[in-house]
């Protein structure tokens, strides 16, 4: 039988691509659609290498686990008190610290929490960071853009006029 | 600092593009060649915001009555719109078929206000193109009045 044996005490070492192991319950270690799968073929004996993941995104991916599980948790135990109220004021809490969980970072940072949330197959936390960036692009014009992200623009003159007229819509 | 968006994967790109405003998308397709290429190959069709780019913010959701004679106007003004609105759909839907993109969702809202007779062998062609693209998701909002 394949059920995950997913016990509130046990926990999952993982080790990021420079060597450091952080130690994960698997409680909350279920939110990574890898790992997850993992605990259910029963493979997560010893150190769960992270190959592509390195220790500060591994750290933070970890708390943003962490912050969600507890606030899962608490939410279960409220809705069945039934204050729906406090759920959602937790809901607004939730949404507050993550927004400042990923205004804390820079684009470098962004970047490796992006491709270790997706690495990792965690839905929730590439969501939050993928609508983090498109929040920063949006309302901006080209240039604007090019420079908040140092992108070079490598059209000619023509070439980039010739794309604005062909969405001149978009512009207006 | 790295341009983090040269390095990113066209899947996680075409995510982050989804979160944005349809307008946005295309005007991203002048930046580079790279971000030229992922508007080209975005697997979401939508035309959420374009109703409003159509009408005007403050019109877009207001409940016109045919009766008053300021109302009757935006309503004609919106008439004469409708063929480009469409022209635009149309166009977008043959540029996945033309480059045989498979389409991630596909996300229509419209308010129609227009007439439904005239609109329903549209909209049903349009659904029709998205399947025949393979559409995965399909998201559609009509907004109908009352009493047509």
């Amino acid at each position: 039988m394949s059920t995950p044996s997913v016990s509130v005490n046990r926990v999952l070492k993982l080790k990021s691509s420079d060597g450091e192991i952080f130690e994960v319950k698997q409680t909350v270690a279920v939110q990574s659609g890898v790992l997850k799968q993992m605990m259910e073929d029963g493979c997560t004996e010893g150190e769960i290498p992270l190959n592509n993941v390195d220790s500060p995104t591994l750290a933070k991916i970890i708390e943003w686990c962490n912050k969600h599980h507890d606030n899962d948790v608490e939410g279960r135990v409220l809705s069945e008190e039934r204050e729906k109220e406090k759920e959602k004021e937790k809901a607004a809490d939730m949404k507050k610290w993550e927004s400042e969980f990923i205004d804390a970072l820079n684009r470098d940072e962004i970047y490796f929490l992006l491709t270790g949330s997706n690495y990792m197959d965690i839905k929730e936390l590439l969501d939050c960071a993928a609508q983090k960036v498109a929040d920063m692009v949006k309302g901006k014009t080209p240039e604007a853009i090019r420079e908040m992200f140092n992108i070079q623009s490598d059209f000619t003159e023509e070439e980039e006029e010739a794309i604005r007229k062909e969405n001149q819509w978009a512009f207006d | 600092m790295m341009d983090i968006f040269s390095k990113l994967p066209d899947f996680i790109m075409h995510h982050i593009m989804s979160y944005l405003p349809v307008k946005q998308v295309a005007r991203t397709s002048s930046l580079s060649k790279r971000w030229k290429g992922l508007s080209e190959s975005f697997p979401i069709f939508n035309f959420r915001e374009s109703y409003i780019h159509f009408m005007g913010k403050n019109l877009a959701f207001m409940n016109l009555d045919p009766t008053s004679a300021f109302d009757r106007e935006q309503i004609e003004r919106f008439h004469k719109l409708v063929p480009k609105c469409i022209n635009l759909v149309d166009a977008s839907l043959s540029h996945f078929s033309d480059l045989n993109l498979r389409m991630k969702k596909f996300r229509l809202m419209i308010c129609v206000v227009v007439d439904v007779q005239l609109m329903s062998p549209v909209l049903e062609h349009w659904i029709r193109s998205a399947f025949e693209c393979g559409v995965e998701e399909l998201d559609l909002d009509f907004l109908a009045k009352k009493d047509t």
